[in-house]
């Protein structure tokens, strides 16, 4: 077929509807998730002492990085489901300065309870349980965010895939927080935040294949 | 009927309109952008089929993602970045046959180096080539054969070697000027 006769083709076609601003994608997302995880802490229970917890100004930063780090990757994601990343190349950088926020608020009141004894003795306690649920409280908004995503041009696959499960775990992780009463530090890092690293390795994975533009 | 759209009208304004329904906004932007695509594409490959190939599938990845524009972000660095994608995935295949043993033509690279230095206006053979990338050191010479045939960006080389994007602005600068003496030497000796 020669040019002429295919740009007529595309032009009979007509053009896509195009897809909503990544904001407005965001945001249904992370409506959609936060009434998912408020069904399921309802249903599940929070731990006993969460007023209290909320009065602890470590804890209400922990939770605000979390939410942050969860909504900035999945902008990122949505972003990143447009060939030209919708021209932010930086906001994929983004999330991390929420991971360094969370991670001074989680653990700056504890240093001293962080060593190779506590991490190794957290890792002897086996608390697989904690993955399993933060897989399972991701799960379906991850699922969810890489279909929205898939339905873009994706270029820089392995990012957008990092970005989506980065978002959806770290929502995750944060009905965590709101239902398990262990606030050890040793633990988070074992259970929660290295857990989280690998599942965003295996989002990453998975991106390049799924989310390839072909 | 058709429209007359004014000249100063632009590629931004034409996708608005094109996204609202607009066919003949539609087509008037085919019409822009495939001079400028068949110019981009031209400079890295040399064989006239092979470049009118290579526009059409751009032409095509820009009519299946015209979803993905935003009207209100500048049309050519999207059209652009899909059209790098789209060539890089050209000479990806172009250089996965060749390493399979198949047939590719030693033009392409000849063409690709004289582009910007303007060293083989008369020699454009293979063996040429060897000559003049012999004078370049190891990391030099990969270097230029990612960027200059392989089509790689700054930026992705730099990754694949592991260098900072200067260095290797800075270290292909120098390979281009050893490129252009050896070239000029050669000259003089024949």
């Amino acid at each position: 077929m020669d040019t002429e006769q295919l740009i007529q083709n595309m032009i009979d076609d007509g053009p896509r509807k195009p897809l909503p601003h990544p904001m407005k994608q965001t945001m249904f997302w992370v409506i959609g998730t936060v009434l998912f995880l408020a069904t399921l802490s309802g249903y599940l229970g929070l731990r006993g002492d969460i007023a209290e917890k909320f009065s602890e100004p470590s804890y209400f930063i922990e939770i605000l990085s979390l939410f942050g780090l969860g909504v900035s990757s999945a902008l990122a994601a949505f972003c990143l489901s447009r060939p030209d990343g919708h021209q932010m190349p930086w906001l994929k950088f983004v999330p991390f300065g929420f991971v360094v926020a969370w991670a001074i608020a989680a653990f700056s009141g504890s240093t001293a309870e962080i060593n190779m004894v506590g991490l190794f003795h957290a890792m002897t306690l086996g608390r697989f349980d904690c993955i399993w649920h933060i897989l399972l409280f991701s799960l379906l908004p991850g699922l969810a965010l890489f279909l929205i995503v898939r339905k873009g041009a994706t270029i820089q696959c392995c990012w957008a895939g990092t970005m989506a499960t980065l978002s959806a775990t770290s929502f995750g992780y944060s009905l965590m927080r709101f239902l398990e009463q262990n606030d050890n530090p040793a633990h988070l890092i074992v259970w929660h935040a290295l857990p989280i690293v690998l599942i965003c390795m295996v989002g990453m994975v998975i991106g390049k294949f799924a989310l390839k533009w072909r | 009927m058709q429209r007359i759209f004014n000249d100063n009208i632009t590629l931004e304004h034409l996708m608005r309109l094109a996204q609202q329904g607009d066919r003949q906004a539609y087509a008037r932007i085919f019409q822009e952008i495939t001079p400028l695509l068949r110019s981009f594409v031209g400079k890295k490959l040399s064989r006239r089929e092979d470049a009118e190939d290579v526009v059409q599938e751009i032409l095509i990845s820009i009519h299946n993602a015209s979803h993905t524009y935003d009207t209100d972000r500048p049309f050519k660095t999207w059209m652009f970045t899909i059209a790098r994608y789209r060539l890089s995935d050209h000479l990806r295949i172009i250089y996965s046959k060749r390493k399979k043993g198949a047939d590719v033509s030693i033009d392409d690279e000849a063409y690709q180096l004289s582009n910007d230095e303007n060293v083989t206006k008369i020699y454009e053979n293979r063996e040429y080539l060897s000559k003049i990338m012999r004078s370049l050191s190891r990391k030099q010479r990969k270097i230029v054969t990612m960027m200059k045939i392989e089509g790689y960006s700054v930026q992705e080389t730099a990754h694949a070697m592991n260098m900072s994007e200067s260095a290797v602005k800075v270290s292909a600068h120098r390979a281009y000027k050893i490129l252009a003496l050896k070239a000029s030497e050669i000259v003089e000796e024949e």
